[in-house]
């Protein structure tokens, strides 16, 4: 099935596909199958014509059935930041945090809340800090070598979150495990 | 069966007048589970013999050959996997009667037992984005997305569109469409 596209930006400008590039379609406000057959084109538009534009709408139209296209997109998003659900360590046979274990590049930047991600904490080497980033906080290494009595300076409120940034593509984040001391 | 071969060798003495101890019966013992019975408990107690168990249980459930002229069927063996259960703790009471002494009394008192799972550890899980992704339970940036047309009003023949936001990403490095 042949269709005939169209591009539109953001501010709903169309643009018409061209060989050379894209030209503004002057004069149209609604878009209907008349501009497509006065416009339209059959050739799929190019990987630059699509990103030519921020945000752009592919158009596509037929007078026999409904188009079906999809974009295969491939690209890097922003550094995302990971949360963990807000943990109960208040049964009766915890008593406080032992030690993590976690197994993430040495990128992911990690930090813990103890008051339902409100404020999140790392360790500087000796002692807890607040950080006032989302992105920020501690390396895998440096969260593991917290010490028992460090985390049982933090860990008084019977609930404690994590937070993961992954910064870039070779971020990994595979498993994160908090030993409690028992009874 | 201590017991019962000791009885045997006392019962054996008042017949014949001389003591001879008796064999404990040393053969494996068994249990049957009812048919369709959802769940069976065997306790270690119980299948203790002259050594103490050592967990193993072995199920052996026999089929006989079917036959269904003119097929033959052959007999079937089923196999059974013990797995570990987490038992389901119930509180035991034990009431202790008032007990007097005169011209002490003790009060009656009650002896509770309880049973309370240890949490050791916890695995901590990460809600994930729209973009990140996790594979083989490594969670990392996603990098690949496919964005489906949505239909759209058109007043003749039919319209799709496909929105490729870009400004979402940190970069594009392809967009194919097909």
């Amino acid at each position: 099935m042949t269709y005939l596209f169209l591009l539109q930006s953001q501010d709903g400008t169309l643009y018409k596909i061209t060989d050379s590039g894209m030209e503004v379609i002057e004069g149209v406000e609604e878009v209907t199958a008349e501009v497509f057959r006065t416009y339209g084109t059959s050739v799929i538009p190019t990987q630059e014509q699509l990103l030519s534009l921020d945000n752009t709408k592919l158009l596509a139209w037929s007078d026999e059935e409904q188009p079906h296209i999809a974009a295969a997109i491939n690209a890097t998003p922003y550094p995302q930041t990971l949360y963990s659900t807000d943990y109960d360590m208040t049964d009766s046979s915890i008593l406080g945090i032992e030690k993590v274990i976690t197994v993430a590049s040495d990128d992911v930047m990690l930090s813990v809340s103890f008051d339902s991600g409100e404020t999140w904490k790392y360790y500087t080497g000796s002692e807890w800090a607040t950080l006032s980033e989302d992105t920020s906080g501690m390396t895998s290494e440096t969260i593991m070598a917290v010490p028992t009595d460090k985390w049982a300076e933090v860990a008084t409120t019977g609930h404690f979150m994590i937070r993961a940034t992954l910064p870039g593509l070779e971020s990994t984040l595979e498993s994160f495990v908090v030993d409690y001391i028992n009874k | 069966r201590q017991h019962s071969a000791k009885i045997s060798s006392i019962l054996d003495y008042i017949s014949t007048g001389t003591y001879t101890e008796q064999a404990a019966d040393t053969s494996a013992p068994g249990a049957t589970i009812a048919k369709q019975a959802i769940k069976a408990v065997l306790y270690a107690q119980g299948l203790s013999g002259v050594k103490e168990w050592d967990g193993t249980i072995t199920i052996l459930e026999e089929m006989n050959r079917l036959q269904l002229v003119p097929l033959g069927i052959r007999t079937l063996v089923e196999h059974a996997t013990a797995e570990t259960q987490v038992p389901i703790g119930s509180i035991v009471t034990q009431a202790i009667s008032r007990i007097q002494l005169d011209p002490l009394v003790l009060r009656g008192f009650n002896e509770n037992i309880g049973f309370d799972t240890v949490i050791t550890q916890q695995t901590v899980e990460f809600a994930g984005t729209d973009y990140t992704e996790t594979v083989d339970d490594v969670t990392k940036l996603r990098t690949e997305y496919v964005v489906e047309s949505v239909e759209e009003e058109i007043d003749e023949g039919y319209m799709s569109s496909v929105e490729i936001v870009t400004d979402v990403y940190q970069s594009v490095e392809s967009v194919v469409i097909s």
